[in-house]
């Protein structure tokens, strides 16, 4: 007994010297997993591309707003065939000091849209050439006009690095406002301060920590304690924890996520039109919303999230409202008394694996009798998305700044079109979307989004709320409608 | 000289056969870390040659093989998912999760040792009651609830100790002791029972009858004779420790062998699987060959069974 009690005063003693409260000059941000990789080429993961904000930039970067503005680029000019882009590059530099040059720009640019090279290059395949015009411009050539590209050129895949630069994986060097210290993987990342970033100017906190936190739990109570001063993208299921903390605040906005519930339109029941839109009509979205998250969601009807107000359908909630008794008669007519499907949902994601089963419950009412299976995000990402053999599944895609990154994925051609949507009107109207701009290009996405929506491409039920939280202390949290987590904006 | 030349080569022949046994049934289960590697974002046409860079598509035996002889020399390969060499991703992690289970073991002995002898000692009485209720008590609750029990008073309430992540070894202080608890329960009661088979020993009688005091006829004789048990016991704990201690790491986000073989299961990062779970049994298997060591120190007899 006595050794026990001396034990436990040795081991609190040494323990209480060593834990400090956070340095003002450093800021640690707990994130759920590593991500995959820096370099541009290859990473897709939305881990890399939060943090890679503060570490890379390209010709343009995006705003909280959702619009774009310059970065590497001072300013540029759009010929009148809306096919040839001119960037004039401004004076900056690399973390290692050289001098960003046009080859640099160049050489980025062409590897972005390299299919060997990168993995994302399909979203650059509108590009016919990239080169140089003396010393301080940049053009780039279209094989038609293509609206998205200013969008496209702010993601991390278009970020320039010096053409020289190897092992960006692990070694970035960028030109952002903080380069990468460290990484050590399930551990932290850790960023400094750059002195020399083209603005001028020099973010507060010198020294910021990525600590991985995978169990959410842990990291509450962190942020609690004090050793972790930020928690973006909190699940709403422990917003409870948070809220009404004296020492912390919650920041919270659209994700610009939609949530959908996905439809298989391949399988020979769902392929009759009818059968998928009494689905559709079973889903009550008010339900989902408080069971699944909280209250902390924003209904929507179809591709694209309230959250881009300015391409937004909301004509779409019309269309194939909530009405069981609607959906059963469209069953019946399609001659369907009842039916089986099987739901496949993703252990990986709470958020979507709660909603599956209010659906499923949902589907029950009207005959559909929902069988769940839930899967590892891996066996996910193999049998659902890849090789498509599934029924049901709720899955959240996320958001981007231009309509037709996002809409695009339902072309009937599509490679990442997994639900099998096949429309040709659809189709014709997204290749219509990138060559017009402005009023007549909000009338086709609207268009689109009708179609998407009264066609049954999937059931797009809600965007969730993304909650940040932060210690009282910290200001100037900017909430981005893409995913980035912008550091040099934060203070103490 | 000749046992432990023979235990050597049956270390050495098991860990061949574990290393087989891994690989095949890791790589011969489908399963894609290209895809994930793409996951929804990537472009599904970069998935052939994704497999082909990752070289997924040579031929098993010949992956075999060649992971091998890498082995052999130390190098356990390149991890698909953090791009970079695994021997370094292991030993980084191998001293946290090593860390913790001998202290988790270390404190169960300090708890339970004391507390088993007296048990034995005062039989039948209140102490020995209460700590029998205890220790049942101990052994139900459930490791994880005790670490988040235990981050909340320590860590929350008090202030004391850091209550996750790893940011010196005084981060090991909460889920040692969460480990460590449950375990000393069981360990209280196989030192009660050897105790009690010790102190009923003729020798016990002679030590008393000669006048020597109770400490020294408790520990010199009786835990002497007791240890075996005691330490077969703690022994099979601290393997079952080495192999087990994820549900802790991931309670404290402690970077250690258990979260990244969690990690690298759910991103199909096979040769950090691999790599992983021949580290694993390695060790397991030199703690037991460490163990028997220390168990023929107590007991030379057990050489000859």
């Amino acid at each position: 007994m006595r050794l026990l009690t001396i034990s436990i005063l040795v081991f609190v003693l040494v323990g209480s010297g060593i834990t400090s409260a956070a340095n003002g000059d450093v800021l640690n941000i707990a994130v759920p997993t590593d991500p995959d990789s820096f370099d541009p080429n290859r990473s897709v993961a939305a881990a890399a591309a939060e943090i890679g904000f503060n570490i890379y930039e390209g010709l343009v970067k995006s705003t909280p707003e959702g619009q774009v503005t310059g970065a590497l680029a001072s300013r540029w000019e759009i010929d009148s065939s809306q096919t040839v882009y001119t960037f004039y590059l401004r004076e900056a530099y690399f973390h290692n000091g050289s001098r960003v040059t046009v080859e640099d720009v160049v050489n980025a640019l062409n590897r972005a849209r390299d299919p060997q090279v990168s993995q994302r290059a399909g979203n650059y395949a509108a590009i016919d050439a990239v080169y140089s015009v003396g010393d301080d411009k940049v053009v780039i050539e279209l094989k038609e006009p293509y609206a998205p590209l200013l969008y496209e050129l702010t993601e991390l895949a278009a970020a320039v690095y010096p053409k020289e630069a190897s092992d960006l994986g692990i070694r970035p060097i960028g030109t952002g406002p903080y380069k990468l210290e460290e990484w050590r993987p399930n551990q932290y990342i850790k960023l400094s301060r750059f002195d020399s970033h083209w603005s001028g100017q020099q973010p507060y906190f010198r020294e910021v920590y990525f600590r991985i936190m995978p169990d959410y739990t842990s990291a509450v109570i962190s942020l609690k304690t004090g050793n972790i001063d930020v928690i973006p993208r909190l699940e709403a299921s422990y917003l409870h924890q948070v809220e009404n903390v004296p020492n912390l605040v919650v920041h919270a906005a659209p994700m610009n996520l939609v949530q959908l519930l996905a439809v298989n339109n391949a399988r020979p029941a769902l392929q009759d039109v009818r059968v998928r839109q009494a689905i559709a009509m079973a889903v009550n979205r008010d339900e989902i919303i408080i069971g699944a998250a909280w209250g902390q969601a924003e209904k929507l009807y179809t591709g694209l999230s309230p959250a881009m107000p300015e391409f937004y359908n909301p004509i779409t909630a019309d269309l194939l409202p909530y009405d069981p008794v609607q959906a059963q008669a469209l069953l019946r007519e399609a001659g369907y008394r009842s039916l089986e499907l099987t739901m496949t949902l993703p252990s990986a994601y709470p958020l979507h694996v709660q909603t599956g089963e209010i659906i499923a419950d949902q589907l029950r009412r009207i005959g559909v009798n929902v069988k769940i299976e839930i899967v590892e995000w891996g066996t996910w990402l193999e049998k659902v998305y890849t090789q498509r053999d599934y029924d049901l599944s709720v899955v959240g895609l996320t958001g981007k700044l231009d309509p037709h990154t996002i809409l695009s994925r339902y072309v009937s051609t599509n490679s990442r079109n997994f639900t099998s949507f096949n429309s040709a009107e659809f189709d014709q109207l997204i290749s219509e979307g990138i060559r017009v701009s402005g009023v007549e290009r909000k009338a086709i996405y609207d268009q689109a989004q009708e179609i998407m929506t009264r066609e049954v491409a999937a059931v797009f039920i809600m965007d969730p709320m993304q909650l940040n939280v932060l210690n009282a202390q910290i200001k100037g949290w900017q909430n981005y409608p893409v995913y980035v987590i912008d550091v040099a904006a934060l203070s103490r | 000289m000749r046992y432990l030349r023979d235990r050597i080569i049956s270390l050495a022949v098991t860990l061949l056969l574990i290393s087989a046994v891994t690989f095949f049934s890791v790589n011969v289960l489908p399963s894609d870390p290209a895809i994930l590697i793409l996951g929804t974002e990537g472009d599904p046409e970069r998935l052939e040659s994704l497999r082909e860079e990752l070289g997924l598509n040579r031929p098993v035996l010949a992956r075999f093989a060649s992971w091998l002889g890498g082995l052999l020399s130390g190098d356990l390969g390149r991890s698909i998912r953090y791009s970079v060499d695994i021997a370094p991703l292991i030993r980084n992690a191998l001293p946290v999760t090593l860390m913790l289970a001998l202290a988790a073991v270390a404190l169960a002995l300090l708890i339970s040792i004391p507390l088993g002898i007296g048990c034995a000692v005062k039989q039948g009485s209140l102490f020995e009651t209460l700590s029998l209720i205890l220790t049942q008590l101990g052994m139900a609750l459930p490791s994880f609830w005790l670490g988040l029990l235990l981050i909340n008073l320590f860590a929350l309430k008090l202030g004391l100790l850091p209550p996750a992540g790893f940011t010196s070894w005084a981060s090991l202080i909460l889920p040692a002791w969460a480990l460590a608890l449950p375990r000393a329960a069981v360990l209280t009661r196989v030192v009660r029972g050897s105790m009690i088979d010790a102190l009923n020993q003729d020798y016990i009688r002679t030590a008393r009858s000669k006048g020597l005091p109770q400490l020294l006829v408790l520990y010199r004789h009786g835990l002497k004779n007791a240890a075996v048990g005691i330490a077969s016991v703690a022994g099979v704990q601290l393997t079952q420790l080495l192999g087990g201690t994820i549900v802790i790491e991931q309670v404290f986000g402690l970077p250690g062998m258990g979260q990244l073989l969690l990690a690298a299961a759910l991103q199909r990062d096979l040769p950090l699987v691999q790599g992983l779970v021949v580290t694993s049994a390695a060790l397991i298997l030199l703690a037991n060959f460490g163990l028997d060591l220390i168990l023929l120190g107590f007991d030379p007899r057990l050489r000859y069974e």
